[in-house]
């Protein structure tokens, strides 16, 4: 990429190179792109973390993601929602590894017992926070790819058409692993809690009608 | 495959129950100070950095190496014309001669 002002040889370009990429797409401004998605940001790592050191970590590892792809962000056609989506992905690696760990500490404990560790109280009570770390744990054994999508769909209430351009997939794509995630939640559900889900369909097939 | 339209309201209805947004207030401000300090780690690391960069570009410009190229060359003239002496070069002068005139004697 030839870059004005600098005539340097071939092998020598890699120095200023970043730095030209940065003055060619001015366009990432913290405050237009970021700063009104803070509190959006901070509640769906909140949802899915829930616990405050973890968010917070969480949410830093958000900023740092966003902040290094700046001028991917700012060219993006929908960086609100890729800014969600990078929330939600950070948010669902912390909570794996959270949960890959009490799996590794705590082996003999029951899922709901392992995934309601360090979890705060819930206003719902102890009903509340059994359901939430049960569907906290199920959440954490999907693909992330199906969990992203299942997250941003149904929680995050993101249509397919924004999930597809943000995860770089087709929209059917996004559908079938919105499909599929939450057929392998109820399924997970249905076997660990079926008193939880006995009014569920967790249909024994993702294909269904 | 039927793509999306296996629709599951009671699970749709969970997630979201148990996803709830309640994110209380002394985590949020934990957040919002992790913001602040991330930001100002950023913006004050921004000026070095580009300090930095304007200094490598200013460096590999050609009028720069052209400029130093001069100003070696004058200061080279310079030195020559100037004749300063050494102490160490007098010294190192004086050897050589000596060690001539030694050769020139044993033959």
């Amino acid at each position: 990429m030839p870059v004005p002002g600098f005539d340097l040889p071939a092998p020598l370009n890699y120095i200023v190179r970043d730095r030209a990429d940065a003055v060619e797409n001015p366009g990432f401004d913290y405050d237009v792109l970021v700063k009104p998605m803070e509190p959006r940001m901070m509640r769906a790592i909140w949802r899915i973390v829930r616990q405050r050191e973890a968010a917070e970590d969480a949410l830093q590892d958000a900023l740092a993601i966003i902040w290094k792809k700046r001028d991917a962000v700012a060219r993006h056609p929908n960086p609100q929602a890729l800014i969600l989506r990078i929330s939600v992905s950070t948010a669902i690696d912390s909570l794996r590894r959270r949960m890959r760990r009490l799996r590794h500490e705590t082996p003999g404990l029951p899922d709901d017992e392992r995934a309601g560790d360090g979890a705060p109280p819930v206003t719902a009570g102890a009903e509340g926070r059994d359901v939430r770390a049960a569907v906290l744990e199920a959440i954490s054994r999907l693909p992330k790819r199906q969990a992203t999508a299942v997250l941003l769909h149904i929680v995050e209430e993101q249509p397919y058409e924004a999930i597809a351009r943000v995860m770089d997939c087709s929209e059917t794509t996004v559908r079938v692993h919105v499909l599929r995630g939450r057929a392998k939640l109820a399924r997970r559900l249905a076997h660990d809690r079926p008193d939880l889900v006995g009014r569920i369909d967790h249909g024994g097939k993702e294909s269904g009608s | 495959m039927n793509t999306g339209t296996k629709k599951n309201p009671e699970m749709d209805d969970l997630l979201r129950k148990a996803l709830a947004d309640d994110l209380p207030a002394d985590v949020a401000s934990g957040m919002r100070d992790r913001i602040g300090r991330f930001r100002a780690a950023r913006t004050g690391g921004e000026a070095p950095e580009a300090g930095r960069a304007a200094a490598r570009a200013w460096l590999f410009r050609r009028t720069v190496w052209a400029a130093l190229s001069i100003l070696m060359l004058i200061a080279g003239i310079l030195l020559q014309g100037a004749r300063s002496r050494s102490a160490l070069a007098d010294r190192i002068s004086a050897i050589k001669a000596q060690y001539a005139s030694l050769e020139t004697t044993r033959r």
